[in-house]
């Protein structure tokens, strides 16, 4: 059985390490003190991805990939002033926005606590926002004091806190990705492996926030799976967005249709869905689905890839918010994906390519 | 004197992306003695090696032999030529300089006479190569010839050089540099000197010779940007202050290991380096990272003033401590 608030507590768990876009490594030692009891093998690739492998026990068994990246949006530290501020540039699509006056921490030689600067409105001159390279941390430190601990190149994170809304709904920082993340490693670890269909490698990728083809395609090549499923988080409807092009919250996971991605797979999925009353919502993604699905894909001989979608709100932010009730639709349907006999037997390469 | 020497050399060898024939024949003769062996892969990229012994890694050291330029699209009635540029030209940068042809010939690009600055593109620009009309043109012209602003490089005060295209030969120098000390070094393991191709054009060329060599690791050498002009954007990067250790580009966030290992050595040799993050552009690094199953990268850059114009600069101290850098890098593995 899933168990919600296992669950809920790795999503918070995960979530608070830090893994700014291509840092994450270091997160290594958690996922393999975190996860080693639950999987055969852990590794972590030059690029930065790591694969937790649970093998079914069967010979020649088709070979099937969780995806869900494991970088988050953040910032790195550019520079540093005589006075003891410290420059930064966004690592991943941030909204300046938001940034000003965001609580953060600097993970130097010492994690240290600090505030992006923010003019106060009885200064301001206009509405202008700064530009990204304008803005500057403050650490309370002076300009030899900070330089001690931290240098050009130190990644910097929202800090994270974490809490719950009314109606199962959790907010906190980058559940994109690492709460997909997090519900695939559970419902991986929670699925005995005699129920296998599949040797399952959940990949958490590296780069997806900062890279346009993402660091995900040196493990899928390593891995030559026989198919693979690509979770990430997908826009939610609020009230300021258009119907089109969002998901609406606690009617389960999306499931995109797009010329990236596999028809049959995308179709067998959906039913799925339906055999096992998993609530979902396709979507339409025409040309590319913005995700790791897109370059998944292409990665060697080709693989095929569905592309699924946790409805999250205010994404990119601090306080991002998901539903616990998507949250199980997604872990029951990656659940049944690895479970599933009849899709792996379809997907399943039976002959070798000839040239 | 020597790697003034070299890099002169070098860019007074005209090679637009995808045109890198003249350059790649250049290259091979002066790799040629510190290697095992060399080959051109299908792309045209030049793979030399120098193998170490069995139990050795694959270390990848690229610069890309390429250059932006432009190509000859249409010859006009009048003899004027249209072009298409191949790179990322700055027309500001290029109006009014002298071009040359990949066959000697010489001309002017300008911008038609009531274009001002503020609209330029391409189409507006045109070759003036002095024909008097389109048959005179075509006798020294075809379409599809490149053309490049004049190569050339200058001495200024002290190791600072001048002119292009620096952007990459200096890291080709580089390369060179490195090859030639690893020569008195034993080394267990095997170095490939990649000189890529179409790097101008999107890091085409890296991506199938790290797809070929499969590398455990590769440093790239290519030119950075500098924060060391009059009202330029804040970046912490000078002329004269050491290669430059890339953290990450736009293209690509290198391997914390390699940039670590890169500044403890920087640090422990007294070889002169800073850490550099450049907010635009791409290099072969990111092409490296991610062939095949993916690479440790890493990127030691020489900073450079303008670049993509005439009159790109560079200190040679740099250069220098690139290639040091990079020698000592190879033999901490």
């Amino acid at each position: 059985m899933l168990d919600k608030d296992k669950i809920k507590q790795a999503i918070f768990s995960l979530c608070s390490v830090m893994s700014v876009s291509g840092f994450e490594k270091r997160a290594t030692p958690y996922i393999e003190s975190t996860f080693k009891d639950n999987f055969d093998s852990i590794s972590c690739d030059a690029v930065g991805n790591h694969l937790l492998v649970k093998k079914c026990g069967k010979e020649n068994a088709p070979k099937v990939i969780i995806d869900a990246h494991m970088d988050e949006v953040g910032m790195i530290v550019t520079g540093i002033t005589d006075d003891g501020f410290l420059r930064i540039a966004p690592m991943g699509g941030l909204d300046v926005s938001i940034m000003q006056a965001a609580d953060v921490i600097i993970y130097g030689k010492e994690e240290l606590r600090g505030v992006i600067a923010s003019t106060p409105p009885h200064l301001k001159k206009d509405d202008k926002l700064p530009a990204p390279d304008e803005l500057l941390v403050d650490t309370g430190l002076n300009g030899k004091a900070v330089k001690e601990l931290v240098d050009i190149g130190t990644p910097v994170g929202f800090a994270p806190v974490y809490g719950e809304l009314l109606n199962g709904r959790l907010i906190g920082k980058s559940f994109d990705d690492k709460a997909c993340a997090a519900i695939g490693i559970c419902a991986v670890a929670s699925t005995p492996p005699e129920v296998l269909a599949a040797d399952v490698y959940v990949l958490l990728s590296a780069t997806e926030e900062t890279n346009r083809l993402g660091g995900v395609s040196a493990a899928v090549f390593a891995t030559d799976p026989d198919y693979a499923m690509v979770i990430d988080v997908n826009l939610a409807r609020v009230p300021d967005t258009k119907d089109f092009e969002t998901v609406e919250m606690d009617k389960g996971i999306s499931i995109s249709h797009s010329a990236a991605t596999h028809r049959g797979l995308t179709l067998a999925t959906e039913e799925l869905c339906r055999e096992k009353d998993i609530p979902y919502t396709p979507v339409a993604a025409p040309s590319s689905t913005g995700t790791n699905a897109a370059t998944v894909n292409l990665v060697g001989l080709g693989v095929p890839v569905v592309d699924v979608g946790l409805p999250l709100a205010c994404m990119h932010t601090y306080n991002e918010v998901i539903s616990m009730t998507d949250i199980c639709s997604l872990a029951s349907l990656v659940r049944e994906f690895i479970s599933s006999d009849k899709l792996a037997d379809k997907m399943a390469r039976r002959e070798d390519i000839i040239i | 004197m020597k790697l003034y020497n070299t890099l002169k050399e070098l860019c007074l060898c005209p090679a637009v992306s995808g045109r890198e024939e003249k350059i790649r024949a250049k290259l091979e003769q002066l790799i040629a003695p510190f290697c095992d062996e060399y080959r051109t892969d299908a792309l045209g990229n030049l793979i030399a090696v120098r193998k170490g012994n069995r139990n050795g890694k694959r270390i990848m050291l690229a610069a890309h032999m390429d250059e932006i330029g432009f190509l000859v699209t249409f010859i006009e009635d009048s003899g004027m030529l249209r072009v298409a540029p191949v790179g990322g030209i700055s027309l500001a940068a290029a109006a009014y300089s002298r071009v040359v042809s990949e066959n000697g010939v010489k001309g002017v690009i300008v911008p038609e006479d009531k274009v001002k600055a503020a609209d330029y593109k391409s189409e507006v620009f045109y070759i003036d190569i002095g024909a008097k009309s389109k048959k005179r043109a075509e006798a020294q012209v075809s379409i599809g010839d490149f053309f490049v602003a004049t190569p050339s490089l200058d001495k200024l005060l002290g190791d600072r050089v001048c002119g292009r295209p620096l952007d990459d030969r200096v890291g080709c120098t580089a390369l060179l540099g490195i090859a030639e000390a690893m020569q008195s070094v034993q080394c267990e393991h095997d170095v490939y000197y990649v000189f890529s191709v179409q790097e101008e054009v999107g890091c085409r060329g890296a991506k199938t010779a790290a797809f070929a060599i499969a590398p455990h690791v590769a440093l790239c050498f290519d030119v950075t940007a500098t924060g060391d002009t009059p009202s330029c954007a804040p970046m912490a990067c000078s002329l004269g202050d050491g290669a430059a250790i890339k953290i990450k580009d736009a293209s690509v966030i290198c391997d914390e290991d390699v940039t670590r290992r890169l500044c403890e050595i920087a640090k422990q040799k007294k070889i002169k380096a800073q850490k550099e993050i450049l907010l635009f552009g791409g290099t072969d690094t990111s092409a490296m990272q991610l062939a095949g199953a993916g690479a440790a990268v890493g990127a030691l850059s020489i900073p450079t003033r303008y670049i993509h114009s005439g009159v790109e600069m560079c200190d040679l101290g740099d250069v220098q401590s690139c290639i040091d850098l990079g020698v000592e890098f190879i033999k901490s593995i």
